[in-house]
């Protein structure tokens, strides 16, 4: 209940009364009353002049690591007999330890610091502001303000390190890595063998061939070995996630993406990120460790969405991505998706699928039950159905159970070279 | 604080129910007893709104108590009681909300300072008040009723805005 309306309502039925019965007791009464409230407004604060400012010890942490938080209030104005001082935590933030709140009481100039430690999951963090309320002694009369103090945090995702993804593009870019280009020249691997040219290395004449032939010298040839580019599209649609009590599916794909571009960048390429769901988050390809950061963070800030426009994935701007360049899309997969991923495979780009599976991650928490077993029997043979119609567009699938380490499914499914890989025909 | 409330609690119950024996009303002493122990329950346990309703009920059984014709003295001390407790209630929950209080001690004692000042101003100047008659006629007493109330409304008002 508000206590000044409270206190004026006491006074005013106090002294209607008193007055009503002729009665001075009753006023007498009221006479303590009067005198609480007027002190109480005789104190009353005047407006609020701070300089608040904010220091994070990181604005980029990993999940569940420690943060600290350091306010400092200075009051500009007249004495605050009481101040309370609220920092709005976002609510998905978790207190390790202090608190965000700090009661004080402010002499002109005089500053407070106010300093706690949390830690959170993956997310982008906005801090709004700090909550000012200051009142007399008695907190009849408050006066209230919020106060920017900007701050922000990036839970990033965790990294997982790949030891070896393979990939094979069809177009690489001119500068040496570590992808296998299907073109001779210098390099590691065995690629062929040609006629001698006046200022070949005489180290690399394969004798054995010029031997059969006297007339002319063999010399052998290696892959090229160069970067590429990359695009990874990330699925955000609130359709293809499943969330159970355990979490959600989001936050796996999610892990495999930023073990996928911290592989691909450590090995050079050049890498671009599409997050599509209720809106599309495009971070520019580019190399190193900074587009690393920039892909983390896009990451850090992805949430699921829905929106008509992206409901199926007819909408992926293929255009960001060049031509017959390498992509690698991570989703769940829902089966309208089929005709748009068989055009992306007919428009010339390899095509990657890390697909998360959806049904063994929703039966785990489903009890046990012939209809459950009969439902995820057919939904399982509904999406066996999918990624074999995938498979035959040319695509390359790994169907990826969670609750394998997504760097056992990857060791196992992409740690060497693998006919989809090979040139179609009939394409250079 | 806690302890100064329950303790203030107390006083102004068992004021209350002095005043009521001796005004012989057996009956109403013993609900103004029950009522003081069920606030100090509430304030033990931390009912929440029930400093409100315990100031509000004290009022009451003042305003009735001196409309019976008890002694005035004990309802003005009661009810004062009863304002020191239930502002020490307000203070005890503030500071506990604030979870970090910097120069608690200091806070405390400017607090109790004011509340002291107040309450002893209070009680001498509801005394003198007591003690002073005027009579006053029908269109008199009208007239400040109407005063009163459009005065008041407007003091209100304006404390209100003021805060807001």
């Amino acid at each position: 209940m508000n206590r000044l309306l409270l206190l004026s309502s006491l006074i005013l039925g106090l002294i209607l009364v008193g007055l009503a019965t002729l009665s001075g007791a009753w006023l007498a009464l009221a006479i303590p009353l009067l005198i609480y409230l007027g002190a109480g407004f005789l104190y009353e604060p005047e407006a609020l002049q701070l300089k608040v400012t904010r220091n994070l010890s990181a604005d980029r942490a990993s999940a569940g690591e420690p943060v600290t938080i350091k306010l400092s209030v200075t009051n500009e104005g007249s004495q605050l007999e009481e101040i309370l001082m609220e920092d709005l935590v976002p609510s998905s933030l978790r207190l390790i330890d202090g608190k965000p709140k700090i009661l004080a009481s402010l002499q002109p100039g005089e500053t407070i610091r106010l300093q706690y430690r949390l830690s959170g999951e993956r997310g982008y963090y906005r801090f709004p502001g700090v909550r000012a309320t200051a009142s007399e002694h008695l907190g009849l009369f408050t006066k209230q303000a919020m106060w920017e103090a900007p701050g922000q945090l990036f839970v990033l995702p965790e990294v997982i390190r790949l030891r070896r993804v393979e990939i094979r593009p069809r177009r690489t870019r001119v500068y040496s890595g570590l992808i296998p280009t299907r073109q001779g020249g210098p390099g590691v691997e065995f690629f062929g063998v040609r006629g001698y040219q006046p200022g070949d290395a005489l180290r690399w004449i394969n004798w054995k061939a010029s031997a059969r032939h006297p007339e002319t010298l063999f010399i052998n040839e290696f892959e090229q070995e160069r970067v590429a580019d990359v695009g990874l599209i990330l699925d955000a649609r609130q359709r293809s996630d499943i969330i159970s009590r355990e979490g959600s599916l989001f936050e796996h794909a999610i892990q495999a993406t930023a073990a996928l571009a911290d592989a691909f960048l450590s090995g050079g390429n050049r890498v671009g990120l599409l997050i599509y769901g209720g809106h599309l988050d495009w971070t520019f390809p580019g190399y190193g460790k900074i587009q690393r950061e920039k892909i983390l963070r896009a990451l850090a800030r992805a949430v699921q969405g829905h929106s008509l426009v992206f409901e199926g994935l007819d909408y992926v701007p293929t255009r960001l991505f060049p031509p017959r360049s390498q992509l690698i899309l991570v989703s769940p997969l829902v089966e309208e998706d089929l005709d748009m991923l068989i055009k992306l495979r007919a428009q010339g780009y390899p095509l990657l699928i890390i697909s998360p599976d959806p049904i063994s991650f929703e039966q785990k928490t489903l009890q046990t039950g012939e209809d459950i077993e009969l439902a995820a029997r057919i939904a399982r043979l509904e999406r066996q159905l999918l990624l074999r119609r995938l498979r035959q567009a040319g695509a390359y699938i790994l169907d990826w159970n969670v609750e394998a380490p997504f760097h056992q499914a990857v060791h196992a499914a992409l740690s060497r070279t693998r006919i989809w890989f090979r040139p179609l025909r009939g394409v250079s | 604080m806690r302890t100064l409330a329950l303790l203030s609690i107390g006083l102004a119950a068992l004021s209350l129910f002095i005043a009521y024996v001796l005004g012989a009303s057996l009956i109403w002493a013993l609900v103004v007893a029950a009522v003081g122990i069920l606030w100090l329950m509430g304030a033990w346990r931390d009912w929440n709104g029930a400093a409100s309703v315990g100031l509000i009920a004290f009022v009451s059984a003042a305003g009735f108590g001196i409309w019976q014709g008890l002694p005035a003295g004990w309802m003005l001390v009661s009810m004062i009681l009863a304002l020191v407790a239930w502002d020490l209630d307000g203070s005890a929950s503030r500071l506990r909300e604030a979870g970090h209080v910097q120069g608690e001690l200091a806070l405390k004692r400017a607090h109790l300072e004011r509340l002291l000042i107040v309450a002893g101003l209070g009680l001498l100047l509801g005394g003198i008040a007591l003690g002073v008659r005027v009579h006053l006629g029908f269109w008199w007493d009208l007239v400040l009723g109407v005063l009163a109330i459009v005065c008041l409304s407007q003091v209100f008002r304006l404390m209100r805005r003021e805060t807001d």
